[in-house]
């Protein structure tokens, strides 16, 4: 029975959940560098010291 | 035009040799996605960044039915992932996504992703298939993705967490190691990273569903392609071999006492630059210390152990010190690859590819073979006459060496015929011996020999 599975189908479902799974901590990383670009952004406006 | 017998499963086209060259043949049905390829720069920037391996075009014989044919460069020596060391695989999968993330800033995709179409070329890994690209469909999931889990991630999650596992068993299931197969095997503690999770745990337990669970058709979106790709290529980044830890002691042990290698590389390396051989196969390499040496006086060479481990030290020295020159592999010389695939001819024989070197370099081998696997003296003699077309540098350990008194500590002495004697006589048909030299602060002996054709 085995022969007959798709091999392509629990392939294609995990990758819909990964992609799911990394989509969220790819947003809170993005978050999290804007949130201390903030800081380090103000920093970055100084006038360079001659 | 005859395929390769290994060229047979992709529509997109097919490889034939001719004359003693290799050609590709792209069937029409390729078209937009070869031209896509070329088009875009995809083609030219990744094989300046060494991760493709270039080819010319060449004309197309008049009632040929093929939209192009290639050459592509030469390649010396092909190798099989269940011949290379884990930090070999690591650097294919990590060039596999590179080419792939490449590949998608051009809106395309590689349609399979398995070592088998990796191939090292001046040490770095390669891509050779050409029609490995598609056009990327909007909304279509990565084609190869369970592909390229079973055949790079899991061997190296494994390789990782059991550093006892060996890529020899990618000889026995070539498709690589299924998802539940990986699961069962990884250690409790694997199941703490949420990368695991994903990556081996979830697809087990899909896979141990098997094919009753509906499947619902949804959009992967390219942002979702390239974030899993990303991912992948940060945690095998990761990831670490054998090779990578513990291997002063491990080389310490093997050896005899640091004056005895001075001087046998004093010796070894006088008669190299003597005979100054094109190409070296380096039998029983261990960490490579002759391959080296044969290489930096302009040999190209084949570094061969059984031991994954010292070939995985010798592949990250060789990145390191840029030694372009060196392709070290893992064999057993007691059990060299076979041959496989369809009706057993899709993978040559090791032998058969190891054939043709100008000089083999046997050293602080024989003994190994003679008194660990039982191989008779006349046997190993034969084996060395058909890997050299000229040459052999062979060292001889008599049984009073302690390294042979060690592979003799616990069994019963049934080797009467281990005799220099002997072992002269078993050189004899094949090879005339041109130097014969005792290697200072030890019993053993070094033979320069000169094969009879």
């Amino acid at each position: 029975m085995l022969l007959y599975i798709d091999p392509g189908s629990s392939g294609l479902l995990a990758q819909v959940i990964i992609g799911a799974v990394l989509a969220v901590g790819v947003f809170f990383r993005s978050v999290r560098e804007r949130v201390s670009g903030l800081f380090r952004g103000r920093k970055k406006e100084d006038p360079p010291t001659p | 035009m005859t395929p390769h017998p290994a060229s047979y499963r992709d529509p997109a086209g097919f490889v034939f040799e001719q004359d003693g060259a290799v050609y590709r043949w792209i069937a029409p049905g390729y078209a937009p996605h070869y031209d896509r390829l070329m088009a875009s720069g995809l083609y030219q920037m990744l094989v300046d960044r060494g991760l493709l391996l270039p080819h010319e075009e060449v004309p197309v014989p008049a009632g040929e039915k093929a939209h192009r044919i290639l050459k592509p460069r030469n390649l010396t020596l092909w190798t099989y992932p269940c011949e290379w060391g884990v930090e070999q695989l690591k650097a294919a999968a990590l060039a596999t996504l590179e080419i792939n993330l490449a590949a998608l800033q051009a809106g395309m995709l590689l349609k399979d992703a398995t070592p088998l179409n990796i191939q090292f070329v001046d040490g770095r890994a390669v891509l050779i298939d050409t029609l490995s690209f598609e056009t990327v469909v909007d909304g279509a999931p990565w084609q190869a993705f369970r592909q390229f889990c079973t055949q790079f991630l899991y061997p190296l999650l494994l390789a990782h967490y059991q550093p006892g596992c060996s890529l020899k068993l990618l000889a026995a299931q070539p498709d690589g190691f299924p998802a539940l197969f990986t699961a069962h095997l990884l250690p409790r503690r694997a199941r703490w990273n949420l990368s695991n999770r994903l990556y081996v745990y979830l697809p087990a337990a899909l896979e141990a569903k098997g094919g009753t669970a509906p499947v619902r058709t949804r959009a992967v979106s390219q942002a979702s392609i390239r974030n899993n790709l990303e991912h992948l290529r940060r945690r095998i980044g990761a990831l670490q071999g054998p090779g990578s830890t513990d291997w002063e002691r491990y080389y310490r042990e093997t050896i005899l006492s640091e004056a005895y290698l001075q001087q046998k590389e004093t010796l070894v390396g006088s008669w190299l630059d003597a005979i100054a051989p094109p190409t070296v196969l380096d039998l029983g390499c261990n960490t490579g210390v002759f391959s080296v040496l044969a290489a930096r006086k302009g040999s190209t060479v084949t570094a061969v152990d059984a031991d994954a481990a010292c070939i995985d030290r010798l592949f990250l020295r060789c990145q390191v010190e840029s030694i372009a020159v060196v392709m070290p592999l893992v064999a057993d010389l007691t059990h060299p690859l076979a041959g496989g695939g369809w009706a057993g001819r899709e993978w040559k024989p090791l032998l058969e590819r190891l054939a043709g070197h100008h000089t083999v370099l046997a050293l602080a081998l024989v003994h190994h073979l003679a008194l660990t696997k039982n191989v008779p003296l006349p046997h190993i003699a034969a084996l060395l006459h058909q890997l050299c077309t000229q040459a052999a540098v062979v060292e001889w350990v008599p049984k009073s060496d302690p390294k042979a008194q060690e592979l003799l500590r616990h069994r019963e002495d049934i080797f009467t015929h281990y005799t220099e004697a002997q072992f002269e006589a078993a050189l004899a048909p094949h090879f005339a011996i041109e130097r014969k030299e005792p290697v200072p602060g030890s019993d053993r002996l070094l033979y320069l020999l000169r094969k009879r054709c």
